[in-house]
């Protein structure tokens, strides 16, 4: 080969030309400084792009796992879609990942309720041992007993149908996903390389086997944390719940962790009502912990993006120190509405981008209860 | 943190978001995000895009660890479906539409890093602008290649496309790369030292 042989380096660097033209391109380059130089080139223009970073907004990477597991797709095993709790999130600090605790929604429970009076309630009444005159067993039926067919057909059958709707969707997807492809030692190794994940071999396992079983968890002691709490980085807080999370609730009662009024109906249901306290019909914000600090945030005025990035970091502070408090919800939205804030005074897209993320968030959270304003601050963001 | 310690522990993980346990895949999605969402981006060139592509994978791939063979390193499979989504979204009509935004004010920048003292910042500006000028195309299969390390084969399977347009994809950004970086890579002395294979 006379001519150079610039348009086979590229293939030539990756290794990539077959045999009898890689021993033509080695041959010209012993004689052509121009195609060494130019191959040389092309080599330094990968290191190049190797050595460029990318780096997004401010505080993307400590939001996006748990929008990531927020949006997974419902476990296929669970009889009736069991929904996962929110125990810790993250295995820095303790090298290990708890076990799930499950419990079942609330509408699996309303159902199944409804279907035990759809079949109770006829049987009950058709007792021809009863004592209740025919005239009065008549007429409470009449008014208690629903159509024959009714509950059946309107509580459990929706919810069969879109279990089956989801896991026909589920089993679409899948058929529909990429096939994962098998890759070489060398990229193996490469992968080792890039690991950045803390040393934690074998303590999972370990902490598996040793956990021993704990009395169940008090009403009190329930944290709302896990992947939905929003904080940059692990917390005090977030450690010390944690902890609680790692101790495992006896089967009969597990629940998940749930804001208050949750957890009582949990209680509830699991026939502790009598020593529950009675749920409170609206959050005790004066006795509310942090409640002073709270009203103190409330006072403060931010005037410069400077401010404003303060300010939302001690309303993030606040909510993730008072996670159960009823005020912690208020204090999320409120510090993402102080990065807004900070953006309109600095015009920093750093600012937009962590309200942004902090709002998507938010809205994956299984309770935003303020969603139409965190979506009414998301399209201020857009304009 | 050794590389033995890191994989054998990223096996437990796997196994566990296997099982269902979620709170694993997030800790495996915290350990893989940078490299995924640098995948992604390298070839949308848009963070809001980026993070769909991401967050999207991560998905795709809890849905699929059935099928993830664990003896495989988890990395370049993720990354890989993050490539084919970033490359379907630059295929897509409303991609083509979107304007890439002015300048680079609301979008990743590249980072100061070891490149400092090797190629000038304005040297890495003009080697980012023209990633970012490069068709979407060859954009991918630049990125592929040099970033994912995968063989003109993986790409072309990766794309659909043949390796013969893998080939002259590849030839054609790395020349037009070149083209841009000329000027400093010729006052770069050290950087011509690359043996070929």
């Amino acid at each position: 080969m006379i001519a150079h042989v610039q348009d086979h380096l590229s293939a030539y660097l990756d290794g990539e030309l077959p045999a009898p033209e890689r021993a033509a391109v080695e041959t010209h380059l012993r004689t052509c400084p121009e195609c060494a130089r130019h191959l040389e080139e092309l080599s330094a223009v990968d290191e190049a792009a190797r050595e460029l970073d990318v780096e997004p907004p401010a505080g993307y990477f400590d939001s996006l796992p748990g929008r990531v597991v927020a949006r997974l797709p419902a476990p296929r095993r669970g009889v009736w879609g069991v929904r996962r709790s929110a125990p810790p999130s993250s295995t820095s600090e303790r090298g290990f990942i708890p076990r799930e605790r499950t419990t079942l929604p609330v509408w699996v429970w309303a159902a199944a309720a409804v279907l035990v009076l759809a079949v109770l309630t006829p049987l009950t009444f058709q007792k021809t041992t009863s004592p209740v005159p025919d005239a009065a067993k008549t007429e409470a039926t009449d008014a208690f007993r629903p159509a024959p067919t009714t509950p059946s057909a309107e509580a459990p059958a929706p919810a069969e149908d879109s279990l089956d709707a989801a896991r026909d969707k589920a089993a679409t997807v899948l058929e529909r996903n990429v096939a994962p492809e098998r890759k070489d030692e060398k990229r193996r190794e490469r992968e080792k390389a890039n690991a950045t994940a803390p040393a934690a071999g074998g303590r999972t396992s370990e902490y598996a086997a040793r956990r021993p079983p704990p009395p169940p968890p008090a009403p009190s002691a329930q944290k709302h944390v896990g992947p939905w709490a929003q904080s940059p980085a692990p917390s005090q807080a977030q450690s010390a719940a944690r902890e609680e999370g790692q101790v495992e609730a006896a089967p009969e009662t597990k629940k998940q962790a749930e804001p208050s009024g949750k957890s009582d109906r949990d209680q509830a249901r699991a026939g502790a009502v009598a020593d529950a306290p009675p749920p409170a019909a609206a959050p005790a914000f004066a006795q509310a912990p942090g409640e002073d600090r709270y009203r103190a945030l409330l006072g403060r005025q931010a005037d410069s993006p400077e401010a404003a990035r303060k300010l939302h970091d001690d309303w993030n502070a606040f909510a993730r120190s008072h996670p159960d408090s009823p005020r912690a919800d208020e204090a999320r939205v409120r510090a993402m509405e102080a990065s807004a804030l900070a953006f309109n005074l600095g015009r920093d897209p750093r600012d937009r981008e962590r309200a942004r993320a902090a709002a998507q968030a938010y809205l994956a959270r299984p309770d935003a209860v303020q969603a139409a304003r965190v979506r009414a601050l998301l399209e201020k963001l857009a304009r | 943190m050794s590389a033995p310690q890191g994989t054998e522990s990223e096996i437990g993980l796997l196994d566990q978001a296997r099982g269902g346990n979620r709170f694993a895949f997030e800790e495996v999605v915290r350990r893989y995000q940078r490299r995924v969402y640098a995948t992604a981006y390298r070839i949308v060139r848009r963070h809001e895009v980026a993070d769909d592509v991401a967050q999207e994978a991560f998905i795709r791939a809890f849905r699929s660890l059935d099928r993830y063979d664990p003896q495989r390193p988890f990395g370049p499979w993720i990354c890989r479906i993050a490539a084919n989504l970033a490359v379907n979204h630059v295929r897509s009509p409303q991609a083509r539409e979107e304007a890439l935004p002015d300048g680079h004010a609301e979008t990743p920048s590249a980072a100061p890093g070891p490149l400092q003292g090797v190629l000038e910042t304005e040297a890495r500006t003009m080697l980012d602008r023209a990633l970012e000028d490069l068709p979407a195309e060859q954009r991918a299969v630049f990125c592929l290649r040099v970033f994912e390390d995968l063989s003109y084969k993986e790409i072309a399977d990766s794309l659909g496309i043949s390796i013969g347009t893998v080939m002259s994809r590849l030839s054609r950004a790395r020349e037009k790369l070149r083209g841009a970086l000329s000027p400093y890579l010729a006052a770069a002395p050290g950087r011509a030292g690359s043996s070929p294979p």
